[in-house]
């Protein structure tokens, strides 16, 4: 790859490439890295992403949107060329970030305390008072240790100038720290001995500093410390559960938490857990529906009481995004000077409140050159619901109506200067291009003060266009190398230093909703396996020929199968077969269909991915992911639809064959296998009601295609060759607890598991459940509906009724007692004013 | 005048709530023309955790949790209260409105400081520019804050249905421009958004009105349950008080309970319960002037 050349060819001296100086030489930091891609094949250099590239997809890196319904996660985009950063300017950087740190910590002190800057008149009230994250209950309220702001970020960028400028910054619910972790894991990898020879500083000591010192704030207390989020539908959900596995945190929701008696609890297995520490993820406002916006579904009711009360620890504190605002920016540095008596190290972007008049002014004779927003619009620009419009570009008709709202309102907009960023090279179809970039970079509260994290998220926009330096609108990400000055620090979190650690052979008890999760990821999963099966089983017999040439009573039979399947009654009836089909295979909207299934199956286990090994996660990806099932745009071809189906039910297998062999035997595997035994029984009453009801199909016909939807055809044939019979096959399906497809195996299986249970939840809570359990199990025993070998119909729609009724009865008492959390409501909507 | 409240809050539910935990404004508050002689607050069954303090915006604030579990749940406030007569229109105070809103610019004194948190748009008001449209028929260059807020209160009670049916009690403010309906509340956010949409600062109260008018008076609408105002802020007279449900200017009729940016910052009750499946809720106001009768009304 020749880098010099191509580097010129994009043009990037005039616009301060990262890699050369003012002066046009390379800077030195870049020089291995760039010697090296240069002996790089274009093809060597293709392997290496294709590697990133799956080892990215298959860990499920997604990064969700918002407002696409439709496929709502997607992936994390990473170039993997790293963007190394000098370890002179890294110094600058560090400094400033940390400097803004204490400037955002003393901000909300001041703030929420004395509210001096206000008084004194550094800070015009209507920049804080007009903050809708100013929380008013909040305002006295001083957290454990006094330290609020734990983890800070900020995006910093060089100007054409070759200077460097902060954009914003986070001081709330801080976002991207989990992927740029997840960018180095992948980036360290597939460039081991670049990262080695370049001696590129470690992040792990970063994490644990950040970790112990936040934990420190409980001062004794026993709980346990949780990371909280907003749950699968966020848009950062992937890094809040890989955060919580790398440092070691229970991943909950707000529903997971109460407060009592002003503590925080966690609901787990065993009852009432106390919690001490709440690594916070959701937005401040959303945190308590009691006291804060009363609208939330995703927070504690009477979480602010318990800080209040001292009983919690919050990182970071409640109210951080008061000042996560545009408005702020152009007092930011009056406020270093006020409360730290410090100049900025780095500037902000030039930011002009039009809350004055001469703000106004300078607004419209500047018009083309800057960005207008929301005085209080924190979101990225340009993102999806940014207010951010350029200047430049605004129709007569726009600049009328924002002279109107500046006369009006003035104080809800601020300017920003549009400023040019230096440029990183990217890689992209086998060439180097140079694209604007900017830093995130992380600062967390540590034990010996505030401390950087060495690295940082790089955000490259897609295009040329300031618009695309979103992370929302999907601008890609880099890792990012600070060369080390001294040793390296190779200390790491993964493996555990020294110490020998205690033998353990159980956990913290989990949370009930992530059992609640896993129960249903193996109920649907074995439902899909079932479904994929039966429906295969139909595409077999019938060929294309769905129609003509078929037995009629054969058609008859499956369609009367498919307007009667146990997973819902999907097919409609008077529906032809083909059409049937159709539906269950590759039409998405079809209630229970495949399509359908797999998507659920998806989202259960991003639901429970913090408790899911990496193997077992790619394993559910493979079996749910969109080109599994045949497109629903083209015509049903049942060839195509065979080789789905078929492969659908191996991965289905290897899902379960990972469960069956990595999972530890403990709640994660006992709530995820009770859930595929109970579906699979209840298939199984289900199969042996069609098979063995009336009909006109031959019943040796009808026995075949038992064996085949039960998997059971080889144990049948090595048993009773070509004997089709009905009262073998009952044996077979029901009786027989060494065959693991038979009703007994698995009545037999769950009464094991709940006895387990009820071990690891001593107060009695399963025991109804158990009880059940053992109830069925004992009516379930070889029963005698036959006479002179025919089954007596009655008398087995009799048996396989009361079995069905005790399974889902053991599955409602399974609910009722580890999953039932009351449903909590808001109260009050209702005694208005009139 | 003197006068007696009664406010009952009765929810009822189907199933037992295990454990609830209630917010209340429901214990009037001083305010400039009102001395609050006595405040109450019984609720039952008895909270676990009963807190009383004040807000940020000064009201007097009840925070309190039930732990054991209850079908029934009765908040009672019973308050004794003097109201004094609103003075007419102070015309020094009825300054151009444009001034005022420079004034609430520079914010440079503790007054206009303190009124600056009702410039900006709040939960459930979020002003537009159709808002301020509205707002400028009335608020014309030069014309006096008060006599134009007398106009918009007029003019909001001719363009807005009282309508029970059309909107909730959290119901944003653009629908109810929309629809040019609802209820007091609405109408009062109504008022509010429009005020603010232009640069001057509106709070909105809630409080009471007297059941049973004074012979020869018609009831007033609103009687039966909390009511709900608006107040714009002037330089020299801070806040005055208008309704536009009544079209009239608040007076001695209009007992205070809390004031805040808009009815999410200080619902009578609001709450979050765990488990209890529907619920009802029943709400009784009385409020009866105190010579009428020395006992609290049952």
């Amino acid at each position: 790859m020749t880098v010099d050349k191509e580097h010129r060819s994009a043009g990037m001296t005039g616009r301060c490439a990262e890699i050369v100086d003012a002066d046009g030489r390379m800077r030195a930091a870049w020089k291995p890295l760039m010697e090296a891609l240069a002996k790089m094949t274009p093809a060597e250099y293709a392997r290496r992403n294709d590697t990133a590239q799956t080892a990215l997809r298959n860990n499920g890196v997604t990064y969700n949107v918002y407002d696409r319904r439709e496929g709502q996660s997607r992936r994390w985009r990473l170039d993997i060329l790293p963007f190394v950063v000098d370890p002179p300017e890294w110094a600058l950087i560090e400094a400033a970030a940390i400097q803004r740190a204490r400037l955002a910590d003393a901000l909300l002190s001041d703030i929420y305390g004395p509210q001096q800057l206000i008084n004194d008149g550094v800070l015009p009230p209507h920049i804080i008072f007009g903050h809708p994250q100013f929380l008013r209950p909040l305002v006295g309220l001083k957290p454990p240790g006094g330290v609020r702001v734990h983890l800070y970020s900020v995006d910093v960028a060089r100007t054409t100038d070759g200077s460097w400028v902060v954009l914003s910054s986070r001081a709330d619910a801080v976002s991207g720290i989990g992927y740029a972790l997840e960018n180095r894991i992948v980036v360290g990898q597939v460039f081991p001995d670049l990262f080695g020879e370049m001696r590129v500083r470690r992040l792990a000591s970063f994490f644990n500093a950040y970790r112990e010192a936040v934990r420190s704030l409980a001062d004794g207390a026993c709980g346990r410390a949780v990371l909280l989020t907003p749950g699968p539908h966020n848009e950062a959900y992937f890094e809040h559960a890989f955060l919580a596995h790398y440092l070691d945190l229970t991943l909950v929701e707000g529903d997971d938490l109460a407060v009592r008696d002003d503590k925080v609890f966690l609901k787990t297995l065993s009852g009432f857990e106390p919690v001490s520490v709440i690594f916070r993820r959701i937005d401040s406002d959303f945190c308590d529906p009691l006291e804060l916006r009363a609208d939330s579904a995703l927070g504690v009711p009477g979480l602010t009481e318990a800080v209040r009360a001292g009983n919690v620890v919050l990182a970071n504190a409640l109210g951080g995004g008061v000042i996560e605002s545009p408005a702020l920016d152009a007092y930011l540095h009056a406020a270093s000077r006020a409360l730290l008596g410090e100049d900025l190290l780095i500037p902000d972007i030039p930011t002009v409140w039009c809350g004055t008049e001469w703000g106004r002014k300078e607004a419209l004779d500047r018009l083309d050159r800057v960005i207008v927003r929301g005085a209080f619009d924190a979101r990225p620009i340009f993102s999806s619901r940014s207010t951010a419009k350029l200047g430049g570009e605004l129709s007569a008709e726009e600049i009328l109506a924002l002279k109107d709202r500046l006369a009006r309102r003035g104080a809800t907009i601020v300017t920003q200067d549009i400023v040019g960023l230096g440029e990183a090279p990217i890689y992209r179809d086998g060439e180097i291009a140079s694209k604007p970039v900017s830093l995130r970079v992380f600062v967390a509260w540590t034990k010996d003060g505030y401390r950087v994290m060495p690295g940082a998220l790089a955000r490259v926009a897609d295009n040329d266009t300031i618009r695309s330096l979103s992370l929302q609108s999907g601008a890609l990400s880099k890792d990012v190398w600070v060369p080390s000055v001294g040793p390296v620090d190779r200390f790491s979190l993964l493996r555990p230093p020294g110490a020998a650690v205690p033998i353990q052979r159980t956990g913290e008890s989990p949370p009930s909703r992530a059992m609640d999760n896993l129960f249903w990821l193996g109920r649907y999963g074995e439902r899909a396996d079932t479904l994929a099966r039966v429906l295969r089983t139909v595409v077999r017999r019938l060929g294309d020929g769905a129609g003509e040439g078929a037995d009629r009573k054969l058609l008859e039979f499956f369609s009367e199968l498919l307007r009667n399947l146990p997973m819902g009654n999907p097919s409609r009836s008077g529906e032809d077969l083909g059409a049937a089909l159709r539906a269950l295979i590759a039409v998405r909207g079809t209630p229970d269909g495949l399509p359908q299934l797999l998507m659920r199956i998806r989202q259960t286990a991003w639901s429970a991915r913090d408790r899911l090994s990496l193997d077992t996660w790619q394993t559910i990806h493979l079996m749910t992911e969109a080109e599994m099932l045949p497109s629903p745009g083209r015509p049903f071809d049942s060839a195509e639809a065979l080789s789905s189906l078929d492969r659908l039910v191996r991965r289905s297998a290897a899902f379960a064959g990972y469960c069956a062999e990595n999972m530890t035997r403990g709640p994660n595997w006992l709530f995820t296998d009770m859930g595929r035994r109970i579906e699979r029984a209840l298939h199984l009453t289900w199969l042996v009601g069609r098979i063995a009801g009336p009909s006109a199909l031959a019943e040796p016909e009808r026995i075949r295609i038992a064996l085949d939807v039960s998997g059971s055809a080889m144990t049948y044939r090595s048993r009773y060759f070509d004997a089709l019979q009905l009262k073998p096959l009952l044996d077979l399906l029901l009786f027989d607890e060494s065959n693991p497809r038979s009703l007994a195996f698995q009545l037999d299986a769950v009464e094991k598991m709940l006895a387990e249970l009820s071990h690891l939840t001593p107060d009695g809570k399963g025991a109804p459940a158990a009880d059940l359990a053992a109830a069925t199990r004992r009516l379930a025993a070889p029963a005698d509906f036959f006479e002179d070998d025919v089954p007596v119909a009655p008398l087995l729609t009799q048996y396989l009724e009361r079995i069905d009724v005790g399974i889902c009865g053991v599955s409602d008492a399974l609910t009722d007692a580890y999953f039932r959390h009351a449903v909590r409501r808001r109260t009050g909507g209702d005694a208005r004013e009139v | 005048m003197e006068y007696l409240v009664r406010h009952r809050t009765a929810y009822r539910y189907l199933f037992d709530v295990v454990h609830s935990c209630h917010v209340a404004h429901l214990s009037p508050r001083d305010a400039p023309r009102q001395r609050v002689l006595s405040a109450d607050l019984a609720i039952v069954p008895e909270p676990a955790v009963s807190v009383r303090r004040h807000d940020h915006f000064g009201n007097v604030e009840h925070m309190f949790t039930i732990d054991q579990p209850h079908t029934v749940c009765e908040v009672v406030s019973q308050s004794r209260i003097v109201v004094d007569p609103s003075t007419p229109l102070n015309r020094r105070a009825d300054v151009p409105w444009e001034r005022v809103r420079a004034v609430l610019e520079a914010a440079a004194d503790g007054d206009s400081r303190d009124a600056v948190p009702y410039l900006f748009d709040s939960p459930l008001i979020a002003a537009n520019a159709e808002m301020a449209a509205y707002a400028e028929t009335s608020f014309t260059p030069g014309r006096g804050i008060l006599t134009a807020a007398a106009e918009l209160t007029t003019r909001i009670h001719r363009d807005f249905r009282y309508d029970t049916s059309v909107t909730d009690a959290y119901t944003p403010v653009g629908q109810v421009f929309r629809i040019r309906a609802g209820v007091c509340q609405d109408l009062a956010h109504a008022a509010i958004a429009a005020l603010r949409a232009i640069g001057l600062s509106a709070r909105y109260v809630s409080g009471y009105l007297l059941t049973s008018p004074p012979p020869g008076q018609p009831r007033l609408v609103g009687a039966d349950a909390s009511h709900a105002w608006f107040s714009v802020w002037t330089p020299f007279c801070g806040w005055t008080d208008f309704d536009p449900t009544n079209n009239m200017q608040a007076g001695e009729a209009h007992i205070t309970t809390a004031w805040g940016r808009d009815y999410a910052d200080i619902a009578p009750i609001a709450g979050v319960i765990t488990g209890g499946g529907d619920h009802v809720v029943e709400v009784g106001v009385d409020v009866l002037p105190a010579t009428e009768s020395g006992e609290a009304p049952g």
